[in-house]
């Protein structure tokens, strides 16, 4: 599928059209972005190609793609690191934003106006001093529900739209909670949650956790979680020997977790696999970025990957969509 | 939903911290409630050639125990609040003074702890107000025994006058002939 990758880097937004075969920002002097800005987010938009929005450390931004350049959003998280953004899939101008510290603010009017959100997340946490939000989700069940996770705070769940949070975390055996995925069978919901202390699961709606630790990795440090498909049993899970790290693995399972399968690599990962970028439009197209700027692809869903050529330096997202509108470069 | 955010460098006995904590409710000792952006840092632009300056002192809730730092209250309602801060739990049980211009004063209110998210409470020694000429800098500091003391510099400088300055310029790189941008 010819598709356009995004890669959200500590060196601005960088795009690719070619397969993630090259790589290349926006213009510098009129691409409405400064190209050295930190990124740390980059959400496509479920239905219009292109309108990206990219959560950066000097706001956050949207591509228009008819101009070939991003656009502002006033907000007041200007000051902050916003970190992760997501958009309901059924109303994409309900927009929610995590920073650094940890808060989320949220748009009903596609970044008219925003709310800070009553999140109550801790305000300093050990290791890394301040809080902060590494996932956001729509309940793919009810998007009137929100999940949250906060490094280093655990996971937050809303149930009406994010007016109120309740921190769910009984049974966490490390409260640096990383990202979730949720799967709804017969017999019920299993939602994993990845944290530095292993995979979790919960099969009553996040009330409480159980860990559940493999031995498949020798390491313990879960970061990225993601499906193979909507509501799939097939899930991609990343592990490293610790943040940044040295080496990284993905594990991949075709029972929502219950076993794992070590998948090979065609290269070694110089440091944990921070992001596996997936769209709807095709589920088994998947890259993933390790956090020191190698990009990985896989075209089978995740069973085996080819290493693109081109490094980015420091990567904290990777995410594609199909490619229905060219942007200028 | 606005709010200031404070990036203090906390001294503690394991070494220092930075937590980043947002300021999002600001008030005095007495009761009156500020709006969180009349803080500012330590470095400040006056229009005028002389300015007031009130020594103070602030407590800021933060989720590893409340921190206290120096302040400053300059003459046009802003707030001076310095990135050096000690967290209270740490600190010995001794009184905490604050010296300013040769003038030092045990703090009473000092190991009160605030607990509330967002919460910055000033206390103000309102009757030491001093005058400023500028450029200047101000020295204001805590101290306890045994404890490095925290240290409030606040450098105020005027602001440029029109006339003495140069115009804006732009720069286009190539200056002889045309040559490819590598930005």
């Amino acid at each position: 599928m010819k598709h356009t990758a995004y890669a959200a880097t500590m060196q601005g937004l960088w795009l690719s059209h070619d397969d993630g075969e090259s790589w290349a920002r926006l213009l510098t002097p009129t691409g409405g972005f400064y190209n050295e800005a930190r990124c740390w987010c980059v959400e496509a938009h479920p239905m219009c190609p292109g309108e990206v929005l990219v959560g950066t450390d000097q706001g956050l931004y949207r591509m228009n793609p008819a101009e070939g350049r991003f656009d502002y959003i006033p907000s007041p998280m200007d000051s902050l690191h916003i970190l992760q953004v997501a958009r309901d899939p059924n109303d994409p101008d309900f927009i929610v934003c995590g920073t650094r510290p940890a808060e989320l603010f949220i748009s009903e009017n596609n970044g008219e106006s925003w709310v800070r959100a009553p999140l109550d997340a801790a305000t300093e946490c050990w290791f890394i001093n301040t809080t902060r939000v590494t996932s956001i989700q729509f309940d793919p069940r009810d998007t009137d529900v929100i999940w949250a996770t906060v490094e280093i705070d655990g996971v937050f769940k809303s149930e009406d739209r994010g007016k109120s949070w309740t921190l769910m975390i009984h049974g966490l055996a490390d409260n640096d909670a990383h990202d979730l995925v949720f799967y709804d069978g017969e017999l019920g919901r299993d939602i994993l949650a990845s944290t530095e202390d292993s995979m979790h699961r919960s099969m009553d709606n996040a009330v409480s956790w159980l860990q559940e630790p493999t031995d498949v990795a020798p390491f313990v440090y879960y970061r990225s979680l993601v499906q193979v498909g909507a509501n799939s049993g097939i899930v991609l899970a990343s592990v490293g020997d610790k943040p940044s790290g040295e080496t990284g693995m993905v594990l991949r399972s075709t029972d929502v977790g219950k076993t794992w399968q070590t998948i090979a690599l065609p290269h070694p990962p110089n440091s944990t696999i921070w992001g596996f970028g997936t769209h709807q439009a095709d589920p088994d197209l998947i890259y993933f970025c390790t956090i020191f700027g190698q990009i990985f692809q896989s075209k089978d869903g995740g069973i085996t990957w080819a290493k693109k050529r081109r490094e980015l330096g420091e990567i904290r997202m990777i995410t594609w969509e199909p490619q229905d509108m060219d942007t200028k470069q | 939903m606005s709010f200031f955010l404070y990036k203090p460098h906390v001294y503690g006995p394991a070494g220092v911290t930075t937590p980043d904590i947002i300021i999002d409710y600001l008030r005095t000792d007495e009761g009156k409630v500020i709006s969180p952006q009349m803080l500012t840092s330590d470095t400040f632009l006056s229009a005028q050639g002389t300015m007031h300056v009130t020594p103070a002192y602030g407590k800021i809730a933060a989720g590893g125990g409340a921190l206290i730092a120096p302040m400053l209250l300059l003459d046009d309602g802003r707030y001076v609040l310095p990135r050096l801060a000690w967290r209270i739990g740490h600190l010995p049980d001794q009184p905490i003074c604050l010296s300013f211009r040769h003038a030092s004063w045990a703090l009473p209110g000092a190991k009160e702890r605030i607990t509330v998210r967002g919460h910055c409470e000033i206390s103000l020694f309102a009757k030491k107000t001093c005058e400023v000429t500028l450029p200047s800098t101000v020295d204001i500091f805590l101290t306890q025994d045994g404890e490095k003391p925290l240290p409030l510099t606040l450098h105020i400088d005027a602001c440029s006058k029109a006339p003495a300055t140069q115009n804006a310029r732009y720069s286009v790189g190539p200056t002889r002939k045309e040559v490819k941008h590598y930005i």
